[in-house]
């Protein structure tokens, strides 16, 4: 790969501070994003794939705080690291370069404000001059798949996958060059759940576009994305591409993951995942999934592994490689 | 085999006012002539997208709704005929298993107390001791052990999976029937539905518990039924065993919702063909017309000017589709 990374993310740590108490949501994580690279995150709930998502973009606020780590961006004016820019740079860089689709369509949007007013905020406060606002927002709603008769109006009058399209339309307002899609989904049902990442795909095709997926449903990104990160307990414990990761899962807690998706074929048992997370309030000295692994040894409590290449850029953290 | 549960032209509306002085009314026909027979022993898979009733025919079933015509029987008797001591029983022997496992539990009260609810009002007779008895037992058939310590603990220190566990604990503690439970896995993780739908397996398995599986998520669903029934704006567009409408799916709306599945296969090509008709919201006004055509690729003048009827094209296969005429 001899292509810059878009996005590299250097050792990055991040901590909510809660009832005195220190929770560590993501521990030391690398990962880069390459120009048209779709990669996917995934994780249970409290992974911590969103919090890594949110430090794209600076947006980390307390109680939560960003331990230490690095976020580059290569940008027109040469690589900036995005937590240490200016307030002026990063409204700049927010939405203009990367954007983001929120989690719940419901929530997201105003619920007393036009689509159009809200598609126009975003533009006009980014840079986009007043006359050519109309035009554009009509571009972005048929980017999104909407019709434009839908930017008069309000939020409740849409249906769940209209208003997730309508948020697709809002990351979309100012071009950005990478688009980081945090269980976009989830909410929807599946017919709807394929309409959008159709739009999506086609979208990356279309504008070149980087795209991040953060899902806890790892058999939705199996044949969307690259590479897959597995997160677990704050830290990838698991790297490789869609192929790799679903052939040869090499992670213990991969394998179980991959383990408990129910499939079409009937007749072939699912398995849960014995046990829960560990609690990131704590110091965990060994392996974070130790205690909930079937193949763990003396090694695992007493060592926590490091995220390594095994071969054909696949990597995993567990002793056993 | 016996059937529990028999519902006979079940059809509910939803009456929104709107405008000045809401002098603007619509209806909305939330449930529309459904007919389906649950049977014992039997989990029934019921699926379809948000807003197509599911949760509506459920409540139904349960009587925690009025309808405005049709009749439901629970082992022959038609339900809202029953007067209020038979309706007592009739709570017994029915339960619900909800939704979001985060809000159906009460927050302030301790696990004991929760489960331990529906002995004190339809056992009046047992003894505390009798009572603590019962509550361990029954959630360590859910999967909660040590049950003893669970017992004194808020639901606030319980992870999602255990709390849903506690609504199963819940359900089945008096010993009912039938179950009706309402997407019991959507809020959870995905390493955490598996041992949920496990445990809902073996109340049919082991306790020969009946019940409903309400769900939009169809390979949860058939994982867990036996028989299968599709619904799509408050009618029941196809009825099957649950394989047999996998592999075989006749109603254009069970097809697409099979083919939109995500795959865990990354040899398989995403479907990247749109999907015919737009998304908007239709509702069903109990027009006489085929409740999918405005969304149907294969549609044809005759679905717009009758209902189509629902019959029998293979054995125990049903199907409400003019294309099967």
């Amino acid at each position: 790969m001899m292509s810059f990374p878009l996005l590299e993310v250097k050792d990055i740590s991040v901590e909510y501070g809660v009832d005195g108490k220190t929770i560590k949501a993501v521990s030391h994580v690398n990962l880069e994003i390459n120009k048209g690279d779709i990669v996917a995150i995934v994780g249970e709930s409290g992974s911590g794939k969103s919090t890594l998502a949110m430090t794209f973009l600076n947006l980390i606020e307390k109680p939560g705080r960003i331990r230490n780590g690095k976020v580059n961006y290569r940008g027109a004016k040469g690589v900036v690291d995005v937590l240490r820019m200016r307030p002026v740079d990063l409204m700049r860089y927010r939405w203009k370069e990367v954007s983001m689709i929120f989690q719940s369509a419901m929530n997201s949007l105003n619920p007393v404000m036009r689509i159009e007013d809200q598609l126009k905020d975003v533009m006009i406060e980014h840079g986009t001059v007043e006359s050519a606002v109309d035009a554009k927002i009509d571009e972005k709603l048929k980017l999104a798949g909407l019709t434009t008769s839908v930017k008069k109006s309000y939020p409740h009058e849409l249906s769940g996958g209209m208003k997730q399209r309508v948020n697709i339309a809002l990351a979309l307002a100012c071009d950005p060059k990478l688009l980081i899609a945090d269980e976009a989904t989830t909410a929807l049902d599946v017919v709807v759940q394929r309409q959008i990442l159709t739009r999506l795909l086609k979208l990356k095709q279309d504008l070149s576009l980087s795209l991040v997926f953060i899902t806890h449903d790892i058999s939705l990104v199996a044949n969307i994305a690259e590479i897959i990160n597995v997160m677990y307990a704050g830290k990838i414990v698991e790297r490789a591409s869609a192929k790799q990761l679903f052939g040869n899962p090499l992670h213990p807690y991969t394998e179980a993951l991959l383990n408990s998706i129910p499939t079409l074929e009937k007749g072939t048992a699912i398995k849960g995942i014995k046990g829960t997370p560990p609690d990131l309030s704590k110091e965990i000295k060994g392996c974070p999934f130790a205690d909930r692994c079937p193949k763990m040894y003396d090694r695992c409590l007493a060592e926590s592994p490091e995220l390594k290449n095994v071969g054909d850029n696949h990597y995993v953290s567990c002793h056993l490689y | 085999m016996n059937s529990i549960i028999e519902t006979n032209q079940v059809t509910k509306e939803f009456v929104t006012k709107r405008g000045f002085l809401k002098r603007t009314t619509s209806t909305t026909r939330a449930l529309d002539q459904v007919n389906v027979t649950i049977n014992e022993n039997e989990i029934f898979g019921l699926i379809g997208e948000s807003g197509s009733g599911k949760t509506t025919l459920g409540l139904a079933i349960l009587r925690l709704i009025d309808l405005n015509q049709g009749k439901i029987n629970f082992f022959g008797e038609n339900i809202y005929d029953l007067k209020k001591r038979q309706l007592f029983n009739f709570r017994e022997k029915t339960q619900m298993i909800f939704q979001d496992p985060y809000s159906s539990l009460n927050p302030v009260v301790t696990i004991y107390k929760s489960v331990s609810t529906p002995l004190k009002v339809f056992h009046k007779e047992m003894s505390e001791e009798q009572v603590v008895d019962k509550v361990i037992q029954t959630l360590e058939t859910v999967g909660l052990t040590p049950a003893d310590q669970f017992l004194n603990k808020f639901p606030t220190q319980m992870s999602g999976g255990q709390r849903q566990r506690v609504g199963i604990a819940r359900a089945v503690i008096s010993d009912p029937d039938f179950i009706v439970a309402d997407e019991p896995v959507s809020m959870l993780d995905v390493s955490l539905r598996a041992d949920i739908l496990n445990i809902l397996v073996n109340l049919k398995l082991k306790l020969n518990k009946s019940m409903m599986f309400i769900s939009h998520d169809i390979t949860v669903t058939q994982y867990v039924s036996d028989r299968i029934a599709v619904m799509h704006l408050g009618q029941i567009v196809e009825m099957g065993e649950s394989g047999e409408i996998i592999k075989n799916p006749l109603h254009p709306y069970t097809k697409t919702l099979i083919d939109s599945i995500p795959v865990p296969d990354p040899n398989k090509k995403w479907n990247t063909d749109e999907i015919g008709g737009q998304i908007s919201e239709y509702t069903n006004e109990g027009k006489n017309e085929c409740s999918y055509a405005n969304k149907c690729p294969f549609v044809k003048n005759v679905c717009r000017e009758r209902r189509p009827d629902f019959k029998e094209v293979e054995k125990n296969h049903f199907v409400a589709c003019v294309l099967y005429d």
